[in-house]
């Protein structure tokens, strides 16, 4: 890969921060166990962790490949090629869902009266040019959003204490409902979103100044993006409840309306809807270029930008027709759990890591 | 050359489009809804809503009434339809703008509207982007939501306005009245339990438009009905089981004067315990506060720890006897207005889910104890009073 399009550490370390929070941040997780969705959130992120350690140790095998090139690589061009293509059709998919996601909360939080395609319109153009500019580019910019994101999470955060809405015993009992529906939303629902999707980063891991740092350096970004969501996810709990908190569209967001610092200090829901636009930009751009990039590796085409628009306008389409209405998308979400999800997510990439490993025994010999 | 012209052109293209947002409302096109009341019509499915919206002209000449201009601060504009939704959609045939919630405050409910149940209201209010859950909510006393909003209030250009302020500060500082809002309205109806509300009247009703809203007792509902009130040491002694006890003054005997003392409660905190007795839940509440001396008729004398003491003993007898009060009330109704059902659901989820259905009852023949310990800390800017003892 060319000198020009590296990416250092620290934009590294933004950048899975960013994708992390994404859309994860403002919508309810976990969704068997509301209550606890905190505590899930920790009980699912040591697998995530150990998830990106398996990304980490097919990088070191073929460190200048992306995920598509390493698969055929890995199981033969036959198999590899069409596996590599529903990689790149996957990421579209939740690209678009990303979309579809912050321009319902835009329409039913402030913009009633924009239609959809609009609002979908205005983002998707920033992501095709993005993704048209490259991958430092992106990497650059989450670098700079990274401190607005915090600055915004700790603005609201402190705002929310100060308001004194924040019930700590609305968390209690922690085990009322038994450790199972606790258990359950964090494997596989936390597991696979947010913490799986970091697959997305196997296109961009070759493009890395310092490759010896991204395993410490992806360790700790997930560390620490799964400590703020879980506090987040505390916050809003003992802010509105546990029932209000399983009924929410975008819980966050209701939370945050509650916020009353001396009379003065309300309406804070434009920060909610600031965090959301900036984290669901970065995934689905995140998502857009992975796609773009196996896309590209696939079908050979030399300058990966020229697919930029295609992919983009495809995700754009994609994001209106899915669903008809917001509550098919949620369900459809739902759904995906348990058909798509793991397979793109955990089959196929412990499939990737049984047969390297197998390979690798059986070549030593020879070598 | 070329190039630079042609981008030139694009750019100025963009700012057309961006010059102004799809959904831009301007403030000379709004009219600013501060209080909404709800009303049942009788024998019909039907509400009357009224939204009362500040008049600009009026409330910007800084005084309520008697403004030289001869505006009334505000208006009531009143609809009738199936949903809370339709009828504010229908009150645009009336109002010449558009109206705007996002300033909403309080939330009148009528009486004859309460006893028939509160429960349908409030998912208008969760499901709306613009209203706030944070509104405050009171039901008219004696009377319809409109009426209320109706009434002129000295001292503010408002009086839904008037209204909200004045829950936040008499619950503060005299604790006859809760200031209750809508999110945790929503909690309690959901969870299980009963929503204290406070009831809001008019006083002195002949002299319209001159007349005056005064907040009066808590209401007890049952299933989400209006089934009784809660007024005076009753009232207060709910406030105390709510730990929502900020400050209040208490009148205590003093030797054959009646009501002769006076102690400013100035902290006060309620603890909840609930324990399972024989297999059914009983409750322990547990109060600690402090006061101080502010105002005495009769004579006594502070530097005796003796009379101290007892006086600390009288508040611990009065709060304890308030709290029983209120108790009994909301057993009588079968109201748990006190958020006994979250601490049992907190500690017994087990229990709680098996007698979930049948909590109203089951409240109703509850043990409830109440302790109180009670500190009187200071005496104000005296120490003895100036008068003798006579004997």
């Amino acid at each position: 890969m060319s000198k020009s399009s590296a990416i250092s550490p620290t934009q590294l370390f933004a950048m899975i921060i960013l994708f992390e929070f994404g859309t994860a941040l403002v919508l309810p997780i976990g969704l068997t166990s509301a209550q606890n969705s905190w505590l899930s959130i920790l009980l699912a992120m040591p697998a995530g962790m150990i998830f990106y350690w398996l990304l980490m140790y097919l990088h070191r095998r073929y460190p200048a490949l992306i995920l598509s090139a390493y698969i055929r690589q890995i199981v033969g061009p036959y198999i590899g090629l069409p596996i590599g293509l529903m990689y790149g059709i996957y990421f579209m998919y939740i690209s678009a869902r990303n979309l579809r996601e912050a321009g319902d909360l835009l329409i039913t939080t402030s913009y009633d009266q924009t239609p959809i395609v609009i609002v979908h319109a205005a983002m998707i153009a920033t992501v095709i040019y993005i993704v048209h500019k490259g991958v430092q580019v992106l990497f650059r910019l989450g670098e700079i959003y990274i401190i607005f994101i915090i600055a915004l999470g700790l603005l609201s955060d402190m705002a929310v204490l100060l308001s004194g809405t924040i019930e700590i015993r609305d968390l209690l009992p922690i085990w009322g409902e038994g450790v199972g529906p606790t258990l359950r939303s964090a494997y596989p629902n936390i597991f696979l979103f947010p913490f799986a999707e970091v697959i997305t980063f196997a296109t961009v891991l070759p493009h890395l100044k310092q490759n010896q740092a991204a395993g410490k350096i992806g360790m700790l970004a997930i560390l620490a993006s799964s400590v703020m969501l879980s506090m987040t996810h505390a916050i809003e709990v003992s802010v509105i409840g546990k029932d209000m908190y399983s009924r929410s569209t975008f819980p966050l967001f209701t939370a945050i309306t509650t916020v009353e610092v001396a009379e003065f200090v309300e309406r804070l829901d434009a920060l909610v809807i600031l965090a959301l636009i900036i984290g669901v930009f970065f995934k689905m751009t995140m998502y857009a270029y992975a796609a773009t990039s196996i896309v590209a590796d696939v079908f050979r085409i030399k300058e990966m930008k020229q697919m930029a628009y295609p992919i983009g306008s495809t995700i754009f389409l994609v994001s209106i027709m899915s669903a008809w209405s917001f509550p098919e998308h949620g369900a459809e979400g739902t759904k995906s759990f348990t058909t798509i999800q793991p397979i793109f997510l955990i089959y196929i990439p412990v499939l990737l890591f049984v047969v390297q490993l197998v390979r690798q025994k059986f070549s030593r010999p020879s070598s | 050359m070329r190039k630079t012209i042609a981008v030139l052109f694009v750019l100025l293209l963009g700012t057309m489009f961006l010059a102004g947002c799809w959904n831009s409302r301007e403030l000379r096109n709004l009219a600013i809804v501060v209080g909404i009341g709800i009303d049942k019509i009788p024998n019909s499915e039907q509400y009357r809503v009224s939204f009362q919206i500040v008049n600009p002209h009026g409330a910007s000449e800084g005084k309520a009434r008697g403004s030289s201009s001869g505006e009334a601060p505000h208006i009531v504009y009143t609809s009738v339809d199936y949903s809370i939704f339709s009828a504010l959609r229908k009150t645009t045939q009336k109002v010449p703008r558009q109206l705007f919630f996002a300033h909403a405050q309080l939330l009148v409910i009528g009486e004859a509207l309460a006893k028939e149940g509160i429960q349908e209201l409030f998912d208008f209010y969760e499901r709306s982007h613009e209203l706030r859950l944070n509104t405050s909510v009171a039901i008219a006393r004696g009377t319809s939501a409109e009426s209320v909003l109706k009434v002129l209030t000295p001292l503010t250009t408002s009086d839904a306005t008037a209204i909200s302020s004045r829950l936040k500060i008499t619950s503060e500082i005299w604790a006859h009245n809760v200031d209750q809002d809508i999110s945790s309205i929503i909690k309690q109806l959901a969870g299980g339990g009963e929503p204290a509300i406070s009831g809001v009247r008019i006083v002195d009703s002949n002299s319209t438009p001159t007349s005056n809203l005064e907040l009066k007792g808590i209401a007890l509902l049952s299933k989400g009905k209006l089934a009784g009130w809660m007024d005076g040491r009753t009232a207060r002694g709910a406030v105390w089981a709510l730990n929502q006890m900020k400050s209040t003054n208490v009148n205590l005997d003093c030797g054959e004067m009646k009501n002769g003392i006076s102690i400013e409660v100035i902290r006060s905190s309620t603890k909840v315990r609930a324990h399972v007795v024989e297999g059914k839940p009983a409750f322990t509440i547990k109060v600690k506060e402090e006061g101080s001396l502010s105002e005495a008729r009769c004579s006594i004398d502070p530097g005796s720890k003796e009379a101290m003491l007892k006086l600390q003993q009288q508040l611990a007898d009065e709060t304890k006897q308030e709290i029983e009060l209120a108790v009994q009330a909301a057993q009588a109704k079968k109201s748990d207005s006190f958020n006994l059902w979250a601490e049992l659901k907190r500690t017994q989820p087990k229990l709680w889910e098996r007698i979930q259905k049948e909590w109203p009852d089951i409240f109703a023949g509850c043990e409830v104890k109440v302790e109180v310990e009670a500190f009187i800390r200071r005496t104000g800017m005296r120490g003895k009073t100036f008068t003798q003892p006579q004997d």
